[in-house]
This record gives structure tokens, C-alpha cells and sequence, in this order.
């Protein structure tokens, strides 16, 4: 479980420390003021030994300008968009601190590439010197450094140096927001291996808490690819893909909860595609499976409803103490800062009608 | 309905027990408003019940816009101890930090830091020192005293002899049904409709309270 976070020249943040961290967290704040770069950058820390990271965290701000920069590469990670300060972000998790820093560097000559990801979109003919970003992990007492290039094959690849052989395993990490679907196969295989840990029913209990018509879930090959449909009253069989945005996000949720205990979610915009006489639901379906899977669950919102939401299934199950939110905004200095509320305090002040957001 | 949660919106606010006392307040700040623009410069807040100040001002302190926030007037009921109330704010204020003298009584000020805190308890503007409630401030301050007067030596002896749990709420609000303009109304009602002198000596004071606060608050 995250513990700690600490955060340096990511986009907005400069010197942020956020400390005892509950296992849900909801994050507010006004637009522009981190929201979503705070998850970003918990992913990047987890994520970084795939060159593809930086693909990922563009697709997920819907970065499908023609044709990659660039800035659009890793530099708008970067906070003024300078890369030659030194980006950290380090995390307290279960005893260790975890630090990943990245920096521009100013070295050409390229070893063997670890691995390579290719980029969804054309990257630049002529780029200075591989444009280098050179990071250095951090993880308890083992520590790696390389760098990550942009190789020849339109591809971006990682080049890295451990210390021991063996980098230590990360917990799953998932990202969910309405911008990100993930492929149908990934779904269905995550589904099957569910099927396999008899944990079907489970599921579709909990998905029944939406939408009572649902009997069953199962898995078809159309047309080349594997989808999960589901059974609905009157006997009709309907994939899920075409079901709403809310079922899509409350399916991808459970199942990530149920086939990666102790993974870290990050939900951005939380309340996107849901009623809002389901936020309750939502987060009492969330505590228990926090509580069942030991899951991490970091989730961005606007959303008073939502808030409130959270709080009402925090008080009714009991589980004030493993929620809190973090409302980010900036200082007199114009530093963001976090402002915690405590799940009692979060409930006092929702009671209260005090703008928490 | 859609939630429509309080902000804060302005850098000087009143920290009001229960709706009422905002409600009082507001019309308050309104009429000294008409006079002097610089109290426009006030917003009234709601922090609840009078056990509810200790958790109300940690949630206070992080909501957006406290930044900005200059001064903090707490107001509140003394109840049946005004000695138990003015301790009860200065633990509340001291337990997220702002360090105000155990000592210190109502109608002072401090700076805590960048703020100014000050706390008034009610009924007694000038002194804090008497036990009652708000009710008894206004009964104190109608606007039509004799008539007032009138209704409330008729419906007094009534009260007495039922021996009420609190009789001061009552008899402020048995003088507003027998009356044409404030019958069903409540405290903050009244005050926007002018049931109360905000012109009486009392009230001054109160104004004379909040005006200092400004100008702490500048300095």
C-alpha cells in the first residue's frame, strides 16, 4: 500500500509531499491544479521500465496530434516544460521508498536496448542526439539507471544498468477514465482467468447492484476477437462493449480488484458515467472490494455527488478510517498543496455542506 | 436538488452557531453594509451546533480560499455557561494551531500567524460573561419595545410557570406570534424584516467588535 508521496517538477508540482495515505483516496480540486498529473505521476514510478509509458500517459490526455514532438514525447512531463532540472517522484510503499528521477542527458552513445515500444504515431526524422531522457529507479535497496532513446525503428527504447540482476515486482497498476477503453481481449482474459478462480459469481453480484437484469457473463469469439457478454433478463445476450459507459467502468474496476489483488487503481473522473444515485453503490462495492483484495484505489473527481457518495458508504459500512480526500490547489506562493480531510472529517464536512472540491 | 456546497468567499468571516445566528448575522452585516461598505467585506458561516466548532474548523482550514482569509470571528450562544463556552472556543482554535491564550476572553482579538481570530459569546456583546443564548440578545433589541413590552408581561408569567427547558427561545418567539409582521418567523427572518434595533447600544458594540477586526486584519 502507498503510504507516501513525494513529487518534483512533474507539470505543476514542485516539492509536493502528501503523507499517510489511506487505501481510497479521492483527489479534488479545480481544473489545472493536478489531478490527474498526481496519478500520472504514481503510474510513470510504476510503469517506467516500459518505454511505452510515455505512449500511454499521451493516449490517456488524448494526444493525437498529427505526428509526435518532442515536447509531446516527454517534455510536457517536465514542469515549465525544462528538461534539465531533475523530475522526481518517490513513493513510501510497505516499508521501502520508491524513486524514479528523470533528467534530460546529454549523452549519444546508445548499449544494448532493454526493450522497445512503438510509437502510434510518426516520430521525428531528425531529433538531437537520440534525445536522450536518462532515469535512475530506486526500489528499497536495489537501484537502476539508464536512459530512454528514440531509436531509429520509430520506436522509443530503454537502455538500463542495474544494480542487481533482478528488478523487484510492482503490484498491477490500472488506469480508468472514459477516454481509455481497454482492448476487448485484455477484458476477456482478464475474465477468464477470473472464470478459473471461480470468481464469476462474484462479479456478476456485484455488476447486478447497477443493473439487476444481468443473469450471467461469458466469453465469445466473433469475428476474430474475444468479448465478454452479458446475459440480461429475457435471455438476450449483449456484449458488454455495447452496454453504457457506467457498466463498462464498474466491470473494468471489480474485475481489475479481483484478478490483481493489492493493485493500484487510478480512476480518473470518477463520477463519468455514472447516475448519481449509484455513487454510493459504486463506493460501497470499491470499500469492500478494497477490503477483500487489499487494493489501492487513487480516484480524481469534480463530483460533490460523488463525494458525498463515497462518504455515505464510508459512514453506513463502517469504513471512514480507509477513506480521505486530498483537495490540491495552489498556495499563496502558488505551490499546490494538498489539503487533507480525514474520512470523519470528510463526513462532518459534507454534512456541513462545506465545499471540499 | 443539486448540492449547492458553502464557499469561502470573502477574507473576513463570521463563524455563526447554527443557521439562525447566520442568518442574524447576515442581515447585520446588510444594515451595516448600508452605512459602511467596508463590513460588505464579511461573510457569515454556519459551523453548526456548539459541540461542533472543534470539528468544523480543521475542515475550515482546508477548504479553498482559507488562503485568502484574514480575520475569523467566532460567534456563539453562551448557554448556561459562558466561561464553559469561551473556554470551549479557545480549545476548538488552539487544537488546529492558532495558538490563542487560554486567557484571553471574548471581544479580544489575536493574531494567530497571518489571521486575526476573535470570538464573541453571546447574549453579552461587550463582556462575554453572561450565560443565555442569542434569543436573549434580541429580546433585548426589538425594534418595538413597547409593544414588546406589552405582549411579554402577558405571556411571561405563562412561561415561568411551564418551567420550559429554554425559555428565552420561547419567549422570543411567542413576542414574534403575536405579532402581525413576525408571526412563524425565525430569527434571521425577523432581522431581515427589521424586528431588531440594530441602531441600540448593544449592537454598536458589536459593530464597533467587527470593525476593529477589519482594520487588525489590514495591518
Amino acid at each position: 500500500m502507498i503510504t507516501e508521496l513525494y513529487i518534483d517538477n512533474l507539470r505543476c508540482f514542485r516539492d509536493f509531499t502528501l503523507r499517510d495515505i489511506t487505501p481510497v483516496v479521492l483527489v479534488s480540486g479545480r481544473n489545472n491544479a493536478g489531478k490527474s498529473t498526481l496519478l500520472e505521476g504514481v503510474f510513470l514510478l510504476f510503469d517506467h521500465a516500459d518505454p511505452g509509458v510515455f505512449f500511454k500517459l499521451n493516449a490517456w490526455r488524448d494526444n493525437q496530434m498529427i505526428g509526435m514532438t518532442p515536447q509531446l514525447l516527454w517534455e510536457h512531463l517536465f514542469s515549465g516544460m525544462d528538461m534539465t532540472g531533475e523530475l522526481k517522484v518517490e513513493v513510501g510503499k510497505d516499508g521501502k521508498r520508491l524513486t524514479l528521477s528523470l533528467q534530460k542527458d546529454g549523452g549519444t552513445a546508445v548499449a544494448a536496448l532493454e526493450s522497445m515500444a512503438n510509437s502510434p504515431l510518426p516520430l521525428p526524422a531528425a531529433v538531437e542526439n537520440l534525445y536522450p531522457l536518462k532515469f535512475s529507479y530506486t526500489h528499497g535497496d536495489y537501484e537502476e539507471s539508464g536512459r530512454y532513446v528514440i531509436a531509429p525503428t520509430q520506436s522509443v527504447g530503454v537502455e538500463c544498468t542495474p544494480v542487481r540482476s533482478v528488478r523487484p515486482a510492482l503490484e498491477h497498476m490500472y488506469y480508468i477514465s472514459q477516454s481509455v477503453r481497454e482492448p476487448a481481449n485484455v477484458i476477456s482474459e482478464r475474465f477468464g482467468r477470473l472464470m478459473l478462480a471461480d470468481r464469476k459469481d462474484r462479479l456478476i453480484e456485484a455488476l447486478r447492484f447497477m443493473d439487476d437484469g444481468i443473469t450471467d457473463l461469458f466469453s465469445i469469439m466473433s469475428g476474430g476477437v474475444n468479448r465478454v457478454y452479458a446475459k440480461t433478463a429475457g435471455g438476450v445476450k449483449m456484449p458488454l462493449c455495447v452496454m453504457g459507459d457506467g457498466i463498462n467502468k464498474l466491470l473494468t474496476t471489480l474485475m481489475c480488484m479481483l484478478d490483481a489483488p493489492g493493485c493500484v487503481l487510478l480512476i480518473d473522473e470518477a463520477e463519468n458515467g455514472f447516475h448519481y444515485s449509484f455513487h454510493k453503490k459504486f463506493w460501497n462495492l470499491v470499500f469492500n472490494m478494497t477490503k477483500e483484495t487489499g487494493c489501492q484505489v487513487f480516484a480524481t473527481t469534480h463530483s460533490y455527488e460523488c463525494i458525498s457518495g463515497a462518504v455515505e458508504a464510508a459512514v453506513d459500512g463502517k469504513n471512514s478510517g480507509i477513506l480521505s480526500c486530498v483537495r490540491l490547489g495552489p498556495d499563496k506562493n502558488r505551490k499546490i498543496t494538498p489539503h487533507v480531510f480525514s474520512g470523519e472529517s470528510l463526513a462532518f464536512a459534507v454534512e456541513a455542506e462545506l465545499e471540499v472540491r | 436538488m443539486a448540492i449547492k456546497p458553502e464557499e469561502i468567499k470573502k477574507s473576513n468571516i463570521i463563524l455563526c452557531e447554527g443557521a439562525d445566528c447566520k442568518h442574524y448575522v447576515i442581515s447585520l452585516l446588510n444594515a451595516f453594509g448600508a452605512e459602511d461598505e467596508r463590513f460588505k467585506e464579511y461573510q457569515a458561516m454556519n459551523f453548526g451546533g456548539i459541540n461542533e466548532l472543534r470539528k468544523y474548523l480543521p475542515n475550515f482550514v482546508n477548504m479553498e480560499g482559507y488562503e485568502r482569509v484574514k480575520t475569523i470571528t467566532i460567534i456563539r450562544d453562551a448557554e448556561a455557561s459562558a466561561e464553559s463556552a469561551r473556554k470551549s472556543v479557545i480549545d476548538s482554535l488552539n487544537e488546529i494551531g492558532f495558538d490563542v491564550p487560554l486567557q484571553a476572553k471574548a471581544g479580544d482579538f489575536h493574531r494567530a500567524g497571518a489571521r486575526t481570530v476573535g470570538f464573541l459569546i453571546l447574549p453579552d456583546i461587550k463582556s462575554g460573561s453572561e450565560d443565555g443564548t442569542l434569543e436573549d440578545l434580541c429580546l433585548r433589541t426589538l425594534a418595538r419595545a413597547s409593544d414588546a413590552d406589552e405582549i411579554l408581561s402577558a405571556v411571561n408569567p405563562m412561561i415561568d410557570r411551564l418551567k420550559l427547558k429554554r425559555p428565552h427561545k420561547n419567549r422570543l418567539h411567542a413576542y414574534f406570534s403575536l405579532t402581525d409582521e413576525y408571526v412563524a418567523l425565525k430569527i434571521g427572518e425577523a432581522a431581515a424584516v427589521h424586528a431588531f434595533d440594530f441602531g441600540c447600544p448593544e449592537i454598536l458594540e458589536l459593530k464597533c467588535f467587527l470593525s476593529r477586526m477589519l482594520s487588525a486584519g489590514i495591518e
